[in-house]
């Protein structure tokens, strides 16, 4: 094996000649130099105007799947996705912004500990007829279904172990963060309130999973979360 | 470092090298960002492990066995040895079977006390070749997967309880392999895994037989476990474990990354982190894992990064006493999985067969979530800390 290497080693920069550029490679998100844009490797393009700044608007799944506004105090539906437990689903609507590779990072803080959970994810946003861009399909989303949940950033709540207070009924502080392929980004903040949103016995057991001090393991009922979906 | 773990380090300083060169893989020195190989890990280990036998009192342990068949089972009253029977994987053939153990009975096999917690201290892991991964868990929440349902639950490409992981969505890990992994840890001094008489574990097997891993033999795994007694136990053990599962690699989002976090609640004390391992499959590109304060939303600085994983067919199952590293109260564990799309091999039909599997309405090529080496990616993540938290172990989901 280290021969292999060896020769490997030495026939690489031999095999680069022989190739050439690397120009058909796929590009990195992270490969966009700010003085040559990168080329777009999805349909939508540039949304808006380059020398702009940024403009973005929170967006979050409802229970029934569909994607609505999200502004300062609003609920938060806490839902029950396909990897178990329960999890919120925020998007955006941006603007000036590059719409493929965009890396969308949201996350819920615990105003009290400071505590926070997150998940981010590089998406491609869809052009709108008004040349915004936004996360998801644009029309109602199965959120059981880890494909059409992928797109949006799918922040991890419960089992809550980690805020220091139930994560339903009370107040928490919403951040997202979009990052495009240019590293141009831009930040928004609000507050929310988690509501389990799904009746009978899923907010059951999301106010179990949800609640301050949960120990995993516990039981929480038939649907605690982890039933139903095939990976 | 303080508590068992220095004691631990300095009174095994010296010695160190004896673990290092028997699990020859573990040596992927973390903060320095470097992925050693066998072979580098192995030139590091072996002036360590022959001034080890030179210099220390102690008599050296035998090299851990790589066939599961040598293993030598714990002395009696010391531990145990569980393992799966011989089987086949044909051709063609992804095997992904889980095996149900009840505690009490491995105790009273071992000759321990079968009423009484079994506090282990020390696993070893053997697998013939072709394994993609062996994970075993502590059973807790039963859906899908049922101990009382039969001693074993068989998968095959893809199908079957076996294969679906919201099955095990809240079941901690105790250890992990990957592919050719064998895996002999000792845990920090006074730190034990501990399970009741009454709990069940699982073990689970993968054996791939495709183009992307071969099963040339019949496949096998093999364990042992050590224990020590319960007047020696100091600290518990607890496992954290990560994972995205709605992620999409994609022809027109070729580069993705995807990003997590995981906090142990603990505000007033530090944990100390023993082993990582990440788990992703051939799109992987990076495997990141940093030491995280838990109320920052940005990726830590490369500084804080403890694990890196780049070969997601060997990937580095770090444990201590190579990995011991401290997080501040309150702190936890920021990972990144980035990906690069390349297309799917004719022999699995394509991009329309990873099409026809997407049940999104985009038909981009995309590699979605699942145990299908070929067609699937994942992110997960795999950390064992002590001491275990009052919430006790952890899922982020």
């Amino acid at each position: 094996m280290i021969r292999r290497a060896l020769i490997l080693a030495g026939a690489t920069p031999l095999l680069l000649l022989a190739a050439g550029c690397p120009e058909d490679a796929p590009r990195s998100p992270d490969d966009g130099g700010a003085d040559a844009p990168p080329t777009s490797v999805c349909p939508t393009g540039y949304l808006g105007d380059p020398s702009a700044d940024a403009v973005v608007e929170l967006r979050a799944l409802r229970a029934d799947g569909t994607d609505v506004p999200l502004s300062d105090g609003d609920d938060l539906a806490v839902l029950f996705p396909p990897q178990g437990g329960r999890v919120a689903f925020v998007g955006v609507r941006a603007l000036n912004v590059d719409g493929c590779g965009v890396q969308i990072v949201g996350a819920l803080r615990d105003p009290g500990s400071k505590q926070l959970r997150l998940d981010g994810r590089t998406v491609n946003l869809r052009r709108e007829p008004d040349g915004w861009g936004t996360t998801g399909r644009g029309t109602t989303t199965n959120i059981e279904d880890s494909a059409e949940i992928g797109d949006y950033s799918n922040i991890p709540l419960c089992p809550n172990q980690w805020a220091d207070q139930d994560v339903f009924d009370v107040s928490f502080e919403l951040e997202v963060v979009v990052t495009d392929r240019r590293k141009k980004t831009t930040t928004k903040k609000i507050a929310v309130v988690p509501r389990c949103a799904e009746p009978g016995d899923k907010e059951t057991a999301c106010r179990c999973l949800c609640r301050n001090g949960y120990v995993l393991g516990e039981t929480c009922g038939e649907d605690a979360g982890v039933d139903g979906a095939t990976p | 470092m303080s508590g068992p773990a220095a004691r631990e380090r300095a009174w095994h300083a010296p010695c160190s090298g004896n673990s290092a060169a028997r699990n020859g893989r573990s040596a992927t020195l973390s903060l320095g960002v470097l992925r050693m190989n066998r072979y580098v890990a192995l030139a590091t280990a072996l002036p360590v492990a022959l001034l080890t036998l030179v210099g220390c009192p102690a008599e050296p342990e035998p090299p851990l066995a790589i066939d599961p068949s040598s293993l030598q089972a714990p002395a009696r009253g010391q531990g145990f040895q569980f393992r799966t029977p011989l089987f086949q994987v044909n051709a063609g053939e992804e095997v992904q079977d889980c095996y149900f153990f009840k505690v009490s009975e491995l105790a009273k096999q071992g000759g321990l006390p079968e009423n009484e917690p079994v506090n282990l201290h020390r696993i070893q892991m053997v697998q013939r070749a072709g394994s993609h991964h062996m994970n075993l868990f502590r059973v807790k929440s039963i859906k899908g997967l049922d101990p009382n349902a039969g001693p074993v639950s068989r998968g095959l490409n893809g199908q079957g309880e076996c294969f679906k992981s919201p099955n095990w969505a809240d079941w901690p890990l105790i250890a992990n392999t990957q592919q050719d992994g064998e895996v002999d840890w000792t845990f920090p001094e006074g730190v034990a895994n501990v399970f009741q008489p009454d709990e069940w574990i699982m073990l689970q097997t993968h054996y791939v037989n495709a183009s992307s891993q071969k099963t040339p033999d019949d496949a096998e795994v093999a364990v042992n476990w050590h224990t020590i007694p319960k007047e020696k136990v100091v600290h518990q053990m607890g496992t954290l474990f990560a994972t995205k599962q709605s992620i999409r690699v994609c022809k027109h989002n070729p580069s993705p990354e995807f990003s997590g976090t995981c906090q142990f609640k603990n505000p007033s004390r530090e944990v100390n982190i023993i082993g990582a391992n990440g788990h992703f499959h051939g799109r992987g590109k990076t495997f990141d894992m940093y030491a995280w304060d838990g109320v920052s939303i940005a990726k830590p600085a490369d500084d804080a990064r403890f694990y890196r994983s780049e070969a997601w067919d060997e990937p580095p199952m770090l444990r201590s006493p190579e990995l011991d590293l401290q997080v501040k109260p309150g702190g936890g564990v920021y990972f990144t999985c980035s990906y690069q799309w390349h297309p799917p091999a004719d022999e699995i039909g394509g991009c329309k067969a990873l099409d026809d599997a997407d049940k999104s309405e985009e038909k981009d090529c995309c590699y979605t979530f699942g145990p299908i080496v070929e067609k699937n990616e994942h992110c997960n993540i795999f950390v064992y800390y002590w001491p275990q938290q009052e919430t006790g172990d952890v899922f982020c989901n």
